[in-house]
């Protein structure tokens, strides 16, 4: 424009050139002032599979009078996905989070070390941006992939009985009061439609429908898909709910039905034979 | 480049907003250009805002193609090329009104928004005035609203948000001035580009009837023009002089096969000095006082403007902006005396029929009984006696005459373009070389101002006739059969003329058409629009590189300085650059304080022997404290109760309670024995 301007020799051109180049300055000024004053407070990336979408939770915090606009959050070493809702604002003096999504291709124990706060607030030319030391550790697990088919329970597996299957949740051993938390399928109904209060089953964690997801159970020959297997094994018996234990070749963990468990196999699955990255 | 570029915006809210911005950068342009790019123009924005309420589909993908096609198409029909300012601007039309029709992603709003700026500088480019200036703010507000509104609160646009935007503008303004005032200009248009020539119809190298008389309806600025020094005329001596025409058609007059340089002698020492803002449109013309005799204009080399025979000045090059200019006229001129090739050039005419023989034989016979001195102004005074007694009437609507028998004649009413073209064709068959000026007679002034504005329906055309031993003489005919005409301005062609009495004066007609309070606050409004408007296009055009080495003059800067000054320009950007990078480290490393203490306290705890884990929280930290000095436990509970409460609770933060909390945490580790 300022070339217009010149070359017209146009003073209003001139001016509305001077005018978008004064605003542009003080947006850039403004860009640096928006990202001031933000605070990290936590970030979390949640656990999932390589290759799927995992989510980083970012907790930002203002304690100085301005609201902060426009505001997105990434690990410093990750490559992020693209983005599709709108970038948050973060009111003076309060809390907001932030989610970002990512995909990252292979298994294994991650570590963030910094967390970059950035903004294009207010008009999409400057960029600015401020990073926060934020270190924390998390785990990608093998994709689930394989054969969708649990392998039979231990009882069976132990009495080579395949046909006679025993569900899960048929042999409780005794009643705890209901809990938020709990499944509703380990819900005692029929004592409840006896009348008596909102009971929860508890079961015996290494009874005999409890499967024992086995190295060796994994028909694939490859660590990776083997891993792939179990991971999928996981999950099913998760989803389930039915008791299971995991053995690898130099770990192995006990007998257990609920999400921490499984996650805790699942990070077992992740860290097998790999590095920290 | 941003992973949010593809993010689509599904906002009705945004659609309407884009839609409202593209129409208003567009509707300036109406007059502008083609009707039929504004026409498609219409229907793009329309059906984009009939689609906003869902009232319609947008058009696929094929469909806007094909759209696209046909604007470049028809754009390449229309100017027979897509370069330049007109086809440029007719693109910029077609294409920002039909991006609106596939507006759904953030690039795609993206896009509409620097259209929009640039349509805004092509309108700029267009027109200069006090309006276009205020509209360009409004708009420019509006499109870094949008600007705002993109990269705002999640695509909210509140009152607090707008207040944002009004702030940034505001302090946007002394940095703008600054730049404005400050920043380097070159001498002169560093290109000579011609935005483009649009040409106020009626003035050109040629007179036909009904040229001038199609002027006068418009009320339209040609020039505005204060006096400097030198004697004022009187307002019926008002003449701006435009241009001069020496070839007669009877009463079509051209200027064709004469041209010469000119040279002046300058006898008066007396100038009427006037400084001119003229309007563009009026191509190679540049009009003066009565007689010009020199020119200065701003930005324009002096060879840019050339005297030509007769007292007119025109430029090389057509006109496309306004332009300012210093003229000096004198009010009696002299031109050397005609040589024997010039008088056969202004006595050329068109063979008379037997009645116009007839005509002229009277003239001359009743010239014999003329006071008058000199046989050309015998002559002149019997053919305007010749007029009035035959009951010519002034109008500007005369409608079509077919020739100068037919006007003489026949029809007996005309404009003054008739008149001046059939007095001096007429003189030349009496034998007295003559001529027609062409510009404009009257003005209004600005009661507030210095300055005169001259309008459209001031154009007015006269005749020249030369009389041996004295030079040439203007004789207005128009004058004589219309005197309100002179007294009166070019006002006097849309007024009732049962309304006026003879002899009126121009104070007189003022009054009694501003007689209503109502009648006098428009007019004073439109005089207060008119001053600012002219003080506005003076400050534009005068803002150059003289006036702004002089401006830098006064203020202390040196010519020789000014290097310096674009220098320390440049340093002090970069240096703010810098700071603010600077800026940025430091608040990067700067840590909540409740974390450093909590820090300092657990480094405490660490020297008595029992260390935080890396992933312990305050709360697991807590309780393995308490066990190890149960003692304490309750204190070291409520303490890093205290200090989770402060940094993940919802509770306002507190300096002075994180000092006081610090205090105490070191108060309780200096009573902790150490462990073994």
């Amino acid at each position: 424009m300022l070339m217009a301007g010149a070359a017209y020799g146009n003073n209003l051109v001139n001016l509305l050139g001077f005018f978008l180049a004064a605003i542009g300055f003080v947006a850039m000024i403004q860009t640096h002032n928006n990202i001031r004053g933000v605070k990290v407070t936590s970030a979390q990336m949640e656990p999932g599979y390589a290759g799927a979408s995992v989510r980083l939770t970012t907790i930002i915090e203002s304690n100085d009078n301005q609201d902060h606009f426009h505001l997105e959050a990434d690990a410093l070493n990750f490559v992020s996905q693209p983005r599709l809702e709108f970038a948050q604002t973060l009111f003076s003096r309060s809390r907001s989070k932030l989610a970002t999504n990512y995909k990252i291709e292979t298994r294994g124990k991650y570590a963030i070390k910094r967390i970059r706060i950035s903004s294009v607030y207010p008009l999409g030319l400057f960029y600015s941006w401020s990073l926060h030391k934020f270190e924390h550790e998390f785990f990608i697990y093998p994709a689930p992939i394989g054969n969708r088919e649990l392998p039979a329970p231990k009882l069976s597996y132990q009495s080579e009985d395949g046909a006679k299957l025993q569900f899960a949740g048929e042999d409780y051993r005794e009643h705890r009061p209901y809990q938020n938390t709990d499944s509703a399928r380990h819900v005692d109904w029929r004592a409840y439609a006896r009348g008596r209060p909102l009971l929860t089953k508890r079961f015996d964690e290494g009874g005999p429908e409890a499967i024992i997801l086995h190295w060796n159970n994994a028909p694939q020959s490859a660590t990776e898909a083997k891993l792939s297997q179990l991971s999928l094994w996981i999950e099913l018996a998760q989803r389930s709910e039915r008791s299971f234990s995991l053995q690898l070749p130099e770990t192995q963990v006990d007998y257990g039905r609920d999400s921490l468990h499984a996650h805790r196999c699942w990070r077992e699955l992740a860290e097998y034979k790999s590095v920290v990255r | 480049m941003r992973s949010w570029a593809e993010r689509s915006f599904n906002s009705q809210y945004l659609q309407l907003f884009l839609t409202t911005v593209v129409a208003l950068n567009v509707v300036p342009f109406v007059g502008e250009v083609p009707i039929w790019i504004l026409a498609s123009s219409s229907i793009f924005i329309i059906w984009s805002a009939l689609y906003v309420f869902r009232l319609v589909k947008l058009p696929n993908r094929f469909v806007r193609w094909i759209f696209a096609i046909a604007c470049m198409t028809g754009v390449f029909l229309q100017f027979r090329s897509i370069i330049g300012q007109e086809p440029a601007t007719a693109l910029l039309i077609l294409l920002a009104s039909l991006k609106l029709l596939e507006t759904v992603r953030y690039r795609d709003a993206m896009y509409v928004t620097f259209i929009s700026y640039f349509l805004l500088m092509d309108y700029v480019l267009i027109s200069q005035t006090l309006p276009a200036t205020l509209f360009m703010i409004f708009s420019i507000a509006l499109i870094t609203t949008l600007l705002f509104y993109l990269h705002g609160d999640r695509g909210k646009l509140s009152l607090r948000s707008l207040r944002v935007v009004m702030r940034t503008l505001w302090l946007a303004i002394p940095l703008w001035l600054f730049l404005f005032v400050v920043f380097p200009r070159f001498s002169a248009s560093l290109w000579n580009v011609n935005p483009d020539t649009r040409a106020m119809s009626g003035f050109s190298d040629e007179l036909n009837p009904g040229d001038i008389s199609s002027l006068v309806e418009s009320d339209e600025l040609a020039f505005r023009a204060t006096f400097l020094s030198g004697p004022q005329p009187r307002y019926e001596e008002m003449y701006w002089r435009g241009g001069i025409l020496w070839q007669s058609n009877g009463l079509k007059w051209t200027k064709k096969g004469y041209s010469s340089s000119s040279s002046l002698i300058l006898n008066q020492p007396q100038h009427t000095v006037q400084e001119i803002v003229l309007e563009p449109g009026f191509q190679r013309f540049v009009f003066g006082l009565d007689s010009p005799v020199s020119v200065v204009a701003a930005g324009h080399s002096p060879r840019s403007i050339l005297l030509r025979p007769g007292f007119v000045f025109e430029r090389q090059a057509p006109a496309t902006v306004r332009v300012l200019y210093t003229i000096h006229s004198v009010i009696n001129s002299d031109e050397p005396p005609l040589n024997k090739f010039e008088r056969e050039v202004f006595l050329q005419a068109p063979v008379p029929s037997a009645k116009l023989s007839e005509l002229v034989e009277t003239v001359k016979r009743s010239a014999r009984n003329s006071p008058a001195k000199s046989l050309e102004e015998k002559l002149s005074d019997a053919l305007i006696d010749y007029f009035l007694a035959k009951g010519f009437r002034y109008t500007k609507s005369p409608g079509v005459t077919a020739s100068l028998d037919d006007f003489l004649f026949n029809k007996k009413v005309g404009f003054c373009e008739h008149y001046a073209a059939s007095f001096a064709t007429v003189m030349r068959l009496l034998g007295v070389p003559s001529r027609v000026v062409i510009g404009f007679q009257g003005g209004i002034k600005n009661r507030l101002a210095e300055h005169w504005s001259v309008r459209a329906l001031d154009a007015h055309a006269w005749s020249e006739i030369y009389v041996i031993g004295a030079g040439w003489k203007r004789v207005d005919l128009t004058s004589f059969i219309a005197p309100l005409r002179l007294t009166l301005g070019g006002d006097f062609n849309n007024l009732d003329p049962a309304n006026l009495d003879a002899g009126m004066t121009r104070e007189q007609f003022e009054l009694r058409y501003q007689s209503s309070t109502l009648q006098r606050w428009i007019n004073n409004t439109s005089l207060a629009f008119d001053l600012l408007s002219s003080r506005w296009n003076n400050f534009l055009l005068k803002y150059d590189f003289e006036y702004q080495s002089s401006l830098l003059n006064s203020l202390g800067v040196q010519s020789g300085q000014r290097a310096w000054l674009l220098a320390s320009l440049l340093v002090g950007t970069a240096l703010l650059l810098l700071f603010t990078r600077f800026w940025i480290r430091r608040s990067k490393q700067s840590i909540d304080p409740i974390v450093a203490a909590y820090r300092d306290f657990c480094t405490e705890l660490r020297l008595r022997g029992l260390p935080r884990q890396p992933s312990e929280g305050p709360l697991n930290y807590a309780s393995r404290l308490a066990s190890a000095w149960p003692s304490l436990a309750n204190e070291m509970n409520l303490l890093l109760n205290e200090y989770s409460e402060f940094r993940y609770g919802s509770a306002p933060f507190k300096v002075e309670r994180v000092r006081e909390w610090k205090n105490r945490a070191l108060a309780l580790t200096r009573r902790l024995p150490k462990l073994k």
